[in-house]
């Protein structure tokens, strides 16, 4: 499905790519491309720091990203039934808020 | 940690790294999520360099069955907000567990390698012995008449009580062992045995006379060759008494005489069982009593099968039936000193027990000599007298040899492990189950700085292992830690012999 999606993304040309999310930001903003795209950095920075911290980053009206832990368990190949022990791990999670829910549909 | 970051805190931060009002940052931070959020919605999927991807995944419809109701209800079709982190914001927040890594198990391999080096240890002693079993087994079969005599009888007897077959095999099995362990001077006095029938009765008698004979050349080890001697002696030697006693035997003529005697039979085979594999263990033991109780069942069932067809003899059933338990109280000791004896004189002498054994044989013939020995012997004389008695009483009728080397076989075992406790043990201190005794101080040592225990076992015996006497002998508690200047006294050891 993904690959669908971005295959027609590329076919269609609208995949959002950073470099024309750079564009749409500083024409919103009314920035450089070369101020937004040094924005964009400091803030991923930011967020990367404060999820390193596994603070929960909670943006209105779009969505939280959360640390979570998720515990080692054992999966089983089924092809080779070959058990592995999955080590823990801290994913970040998405978490759109409602209203954001309700836009996207 | 686990602290609510809100976008005014990023902007905050934002603004702090870019030198930037932070209304300006808090603004464009708003635009940002904005654009993302526009974009997501007419192009599916965004992008963000450092952060990850989003992407709009469509659910489809799928029925389902309300969690309350139980109705069956669809869901609709909806759209779901996915969001990927970029493998460097992924990597960095998954530091602390960085170093783990997916690890192939191979099925449950410890936990069964485990269990697999604990079993190898308890089947393998089994197996020996068992292995052993068939090889003994066909010699006697083949060889001996007298074996096969007294397997014959054996599943008679059973037959008669309630015995079962499998206390049949492990008879026949004992005097497989048994005889393995006799050597074919035996086999001949057992055949001259069987040729007059009534030195069944007399033998235990040889037995009881045997006795210091036995002790005096005996070694644990070479039991078999003394026994081998024994019978050969009592079957010669007491031919007229057999007659006699064969008569009364015939007269009193019990059917179920033959059940003590393979009872002793058994329980002699046991005990050269022993005696045959040095280090007999708990669970061995413990097999030897269970088949005794077995066969004293038997004993029981038997009388009262006799006591129909035989009124004469209830007194001498009541008589056997009351002293099994000491018969099997005693057996089981004889089985216990055993173990320790051949443990310990045959762990370290085994080239000394071969000479003896030689030994033995020459100076088993003459019967009579070594009264000294009877010293020694006297306990066992004493405790002994039960099981001839017994024994004899059972043994009227015609046995096969076997029965009448049994008695003799017990009562010499019997013996050989009486000696090393009564002799020796109280004057010094001994080392339990060591090959040598301690007789008296061979020279005074001070322990100078550098000298270890061990160093002067070599220097005085020629050997480290002579070091536990040392100990033994100055009460040491930590062998390890001797205090220099200590003086030492060295044990005078003696071989010990019987």
């Amino acid at each position: 499905m993904i690959l669908t999606f971005m295959l027609s993304g590329l076919i269609g040309g609208d995949v959002m790519n950073n470099k024309e999310f750079i564009a749409e930001l500083s024409r919103r903003m009314g920035y450089t491309m070369k101020d937004t795209s040094s924005l964009m950095s400091a803030l991923v920075t930011e967020m990367t720091a404060q999820l390193e911290e596994e603070n929960v980053v909670s943006v209105q009206n779009f969505g939280s990203f959360e640390v979570k832990k998720k515990q080692e368990r054992v999966v089983v190949n089924p092809a080779t039934q070959q058990r592995m022990l999955v080590p823990p791990k801290l994913i970040i999670s998405f978490k759109p808020t409602a209203s954001f829910k309700e836009k996207m549909q | 940690m686990d602290k609510k970051v809100l976008l005014q805190d990023l902007a905050d931060g934002v603004a702090r790294k870019r030198n930037i009002p932070k209304k300006d940052a808090e603004n464009f931070l708003r635009v940002v999520f904005d654009v993302i959020g526009e974009f997501l919605q007419t192009d599916k999927i965004v992008k963000v360099r450092g952060l990850g991807t989003f992407k709009l995944v469509t659910v489809d419809s799928r029925e389902s069955v309300d969690v309350n109701t139980g109705e069956r209800i669809t869901i609709k079709e909806y759209t779901k907000v996915n969001f990927t982190p970029d493998p460097v914001l992924r990597d960095a927040v998954n530091k602390p567990f960085a170093q783990f890594e997916t690890v192939v198990l191979y099925d449950g391999t410890k936990l069964e390698d485990m269990e697999r080096m604990d079993f190898p240890d308890l089947p393998e002693p089994e197996a020996a012995e068992t292995g052993m079993v068939p090889s003994l087994e066909e010699r006697p079969e083949v060889d001996l008449p007298a074996t096969e005599n007294v397997e014959m009888e054996n599943p008679a007897n059973l037959s008669n009580g309630t015995v079962d077959d499998f206390s049949i095999e492990t008879a026949s099995i004992e005097e497989g062992w048994e005889e393995a362990g006799e050597e074919t001077p035996e086999n001949q006095a057992i055949r001259d045995d069987e040729t007059s029938l009534g030195e069944m009765a007399d033998e235990p008698e040889n037995v009881v006379d045997s006795n210091p004979v036995a002790e005096e050349g005996e070694d644990v080890g070479k039991e078999a060759s003394d026994e081998v001697g024994e019978t050969l002696d009592g079957s010669k030697d007491f031919e007229p008494e057999e007659a006699d006693v064969r008569n009364a035997a015939n007269e009193t003529g019990n059917p179920k005489e033959e059940m003590p005697a393979a009872q002793s039979l058994t329980s002699s085979s046991d005990e050269d069982n022993g005696m045959g594999q040095e280090p007999v263990q708990t669970e061995v033991r413990d097999v030897h009593v269970e088949k005794q109780q077995i066969e004293v069942q038997k004993v029981e069932h038997q009388t009262v099968n006799n006591q129909h067809i035989v009124q004469m003899l209830p007194k001498d059933d009541r008589k056997r039936v009351y002293l099994t338990p000491w018969m099997i109280f005693f057996l089981v000791l004889l089985v216990l000193a055993m173990m320790g004896i051949s443990y310990y004189v045959g762990y370290n002498h085994l080239l000394t027990n071969v000479e003896v054994k030689e030994e033995a044989g020459k100076t088993v013939l003459p019967k009579q000599e070594k009264a000294i020995v009877d010293k020694k012997s006297n306990i066992v004389v004493d405790s002994m007298p039960e099981k001839p008695d017994t024994t004899r009483q059972v043994v009227r009728d015609s046995l096969p040899s076997k029965k009448g080397e049994a008695p003799s076989a017990v009562t010499k075992a019997a013996s050989p492990k009486k000696n090393p406790v009564t002799s020796t043990k109280e004057v010094y201190p001994q080392v339990k189950n060591g090959a040598y005794e301690i007789v008296g101080t061979q020279e005074e040592h001070r322990l100078r700085r550098g000298e270890t225990l061990r160093g002067l076992a070599l220097r005085y015996y020629g050997s480290k292992d002579f070091t536990v006497y040392i100990v033994a002998y100055n009460k040491i508690a930590n062998p390890d830690v001797v205090p220099e200047g200590m003086v030492l006294k060295m044990p005078k050891l003696e071989l010990k012999r019987r």
